[in-house]
Parts: structure tokens; C-alpha cells; sequence
């Protein structure tokens, strides 16, 4: 049976300017630039099997629907 | 034998027609492997026999073998059974699943078709035994057609009107007009929608289709049929490209965003439009005092 974990942010992904402003429990990730952060985000979601959804400029979660 | 062997067998032969001629109607709405159709043709002929033997039995007045009709019921339902097993099962090796409440309903009618078949063939049978031959397999070839007629459903341009609109693009918002249906982080998956998203409003016609269309397995049946026909720019993992079905709760109204293979407006609201109403979707609000106070 899979069991996965729906709903729930899975990764925080930030450029490192705006690094100050997140914490939590999820793993966060700090990226050099936009580039690095489209790059880490999308690999991060196919291996996840998830989506990727931007709060902000610079800020992106990771969640499973 | 002698003496109801002509009334058996024409009857039964009508009463598997029936079901051929179902199935035949049937095909475009459900893909009916080569497997399916033989198991449900030999089916049918049982429920046409069942049907084609009551009335011999009753004559040779022996009752008890009416109760064989009881037998009947429970076949019918072990058919409903099998379809929403095979359809169960597959569901989960679909792109965009057809929902539950698809299911049952193609699972229902199957058993419905079924005692179709029955029915054909007792009143062959009764029409053959009091009028003639040629009276009673006209009026079994007569009541095969007026059934499937009776049993045609509503479909979506019955009840609400299908537009396309473009997709409104609000940074990374995506949506149609005010109404924001998903956030897509990723910049590939939003230059995606731009180039091959595609955006309907269905609108219902009134407050009767309103409440049916807010139903989730109706709205699940609409993707999965503009899918299945169109074909859907998807893949296992990639959640950002999954279509979507919401409402827009001030009016009602279903909008809908689908990445298809060939993103052709005019032929999505063929498909859209020719999806069937959902029995198990269907409401009727107006038809309760309630509802119709509310409703103005």
C-alpha cells in the first residue's frame, strides 16, 4: 500500500535574500538565485511526485495533492 | 416442447437482440473490449431466456418455477457487481480517473440493460401466446426500440451551456475570470498553460442543473470524458498539468481548465457537451417547495 503525505508542505524552497523570513518544520532549501530555485524546485517535486506553488517572489512550497 | 418452442425461442432470440442492440448504442460511451462484449451477449441471452421461459411455465401452470425469476434479480445484480469491480480496478491505471459516480452509473445500466432484455422477451413471449407470430415480434422489436429511447439520459447541453474563455493568467495564479483554480510555482508548467491551456465555463441553465453540476462525480465524469476524447497533456508525478472542475459559487457556474494533446476549443465543448448527466448527480431542488422559495 502507498502511503504518502497529502495536503502537507513537503519542502520550503528560498532565495537566500529572503531566507530570514521562513522557518518550520519542513526542510528548507536556500538557493543562490531564480535559476538555482526553478532548478531545485522542479527536480524536488518529480522525485516527490508533488507540485510545485509559489507564495511569493523567491519563496516556493512543495506540496501533494 | 412442441408446443412452445416457437414462442421460447423467438422470444429469447428478441430478448438477446435487445441486449445486442444496447450494447451496439453503447459502444462510443464505453469501450467495450471484444471480452466484455461476449460475457455481457451471454448475459443478456440468460436474461432473455428467463424472460421467454415465465410464461410457458405459468401455462404448464407450474408455479414454482416462477420463483427461477427471483434467481434472475440476483444475476442482475452480480453483473452490476462485475462492471464496478473491473471498473474499480482499472481506475487507478487512469490519467484522470472517471470518479465513483461514473462508475456506478455505467455499472447500473448494465443491470438495467439487462432486465431489458428480460422484459423484451416476456412480452414477445405474451404477445406471440395471445396474437400471432408476426403481431408479436413486431411489437418486441417495437418495445427494444422505444426503451433505448426511454433510457437515453440527459447530457450536458441539456442543461447548461458551454462557453470558452481564455484562462486568466494573475502571476502565477491561473484561473478563469475572478475565479483562481490553481497556483503554479514552477515557470515551465505556467509557460505550458500558456501555450496549450484551454478554458471553459459551463454555465446551467437553471437552478435544477446548478445543484447537479456542483455534484463532484459529475464534474469528474466531465474531465475524464474531454480527457478520454481529446486526449491530456499528463503524466504520472506531474501534478501541475491535472485538470480541473470548479465552481464559481456566486453564479454557479463550472469553470474548467484542461491541457489537451490537441487544444482545440470547438472540438472540448463537443466532448464537454455530449458528457452524460450522472443519475446519481442528478437533483431536483425545484421540485420542492423549499427550493422553489428559495430560488427566487
Amino acid at each position: 500500500m502507498d502511503i504518502s503525505l497529502n495536503n502537507t508542505v513537503l519542502a520550503i524552497f528560498v532565495t537566500k535574500d529572503k531566507a530570514n523570513t521562513v522557518a518550520g518544520s519542513a526542510p528548507i532549501f536556500i538557493v543562490k538565485d531564480k535559476q538555482e530555485l526553478e532548478e531545485q524546485s522542479m527536480l524536488f517535486s518529480r522525485i516527490t511526485m508533488s507540485m510545485v506553488h509559489e507564495l511569493s517572489e523567491g519563496l516556493r512550497i512543495i506540496v501533494k495533492h | 416442447m412442441d408446443k412452445y418452442g416457437v414462442l421460447i425461442s423467438i422470444s429469447v432470440l428478441l430478448g438477446t437482440l435487445a441486449r445486442f442492440y444496447t450494447l451496439r448504442v453503447d459502444y462510443r460511451q464505453y469501450p467495450s473490449y471484444p471480452h466484455a462484449y461476449v460475457t455481457h451477449l451471454t448475459l443478456g441471452f440468460i436474461a432473455a431466456a428467463l424472460g421467454g421461459l415465465a410464461l410457458p411455465a405459468l401455462l404448464e401452470e407450474n408455479y414454482v418455477a416462477v420463483t427461477f425469476l427471483a434467481l434472475a434479480a440476483q444475476q442482475f445484480r452480480d453483473i452490476r457487481n462485475i462492471e464496478r469491480q473491473t471498473l474499480g480496478e482499472i481506475e487507478e491505471t487512469e490519467l484522470v480517473p472517471r470518479g465513483k459516480a461514473y462508475i456506478e452509473g455505467i455499472a447500473k445500466l448494465f443491470e438495467a440493460r439487462n432486465y431489458l432484455a428480460m422484459l423484451t422477451a416476456f412480452i414477445a413471449s405474451l404477445t406471440i401466446h395471445f396474437l400471432e407470430l408476426i403481431p408479436g415480434v413486431l411489437t418486441g422489436v417495437v418495445f427494444i426500440l422505444l426503451m433505448s429511447l426511454a433510457m437515453v439520459g440527459k447530457r450536458v447541453r441539456d442543461i447548461a451551456v458551454v462557453e470558452q474563455v481564455p484562462i486568466t493568467f494573475n502571476g502565477k495564479n491561473i484561473g478563469i475570470e475572478d475565479v483562481i483554480m490553481m497556483n503554479v510555482g514552477e515557470d515551465e508548467g505556467l509557460k505550458n498553460w500558456k501555450k496549450h491551456g484551454l478554458g471553459l465555463v459551463i454555465k446551467p441553465k437553471d437552478d435544477d442543473a446548478r445543484a447537479t453540476l456542483a455534484n463532484i462525480g459529475q464534474r469528474q465524469a466531465i474531465l475524464h470524458d474531454a480527457a478520454t476524447q481529446l486526449g491530456i497533456e499528463l503524466d504520472v508525478g506531474i501534478q501541475q498539468y491535472s485538470p480541473l472542475a470548479r465552481l464559481d459559487l456566486e453564479t454557479g457556474r463550472v469553470c474548467m481548465i484542461i491541457m489537451t494533446i490537441e487544444p482545440d476549443g470547438e472540438a472540448l465543448i463537443k466532448a464537454v457537451n455530449r458528457v452524460p448527466v450522472l443519475e446519481s448527480a442528478k437533483r431536483k431542488p425545484l421540485q420542492s417547495k423549499a427550493g422553489k422559495m428559495a430560488s427566487d
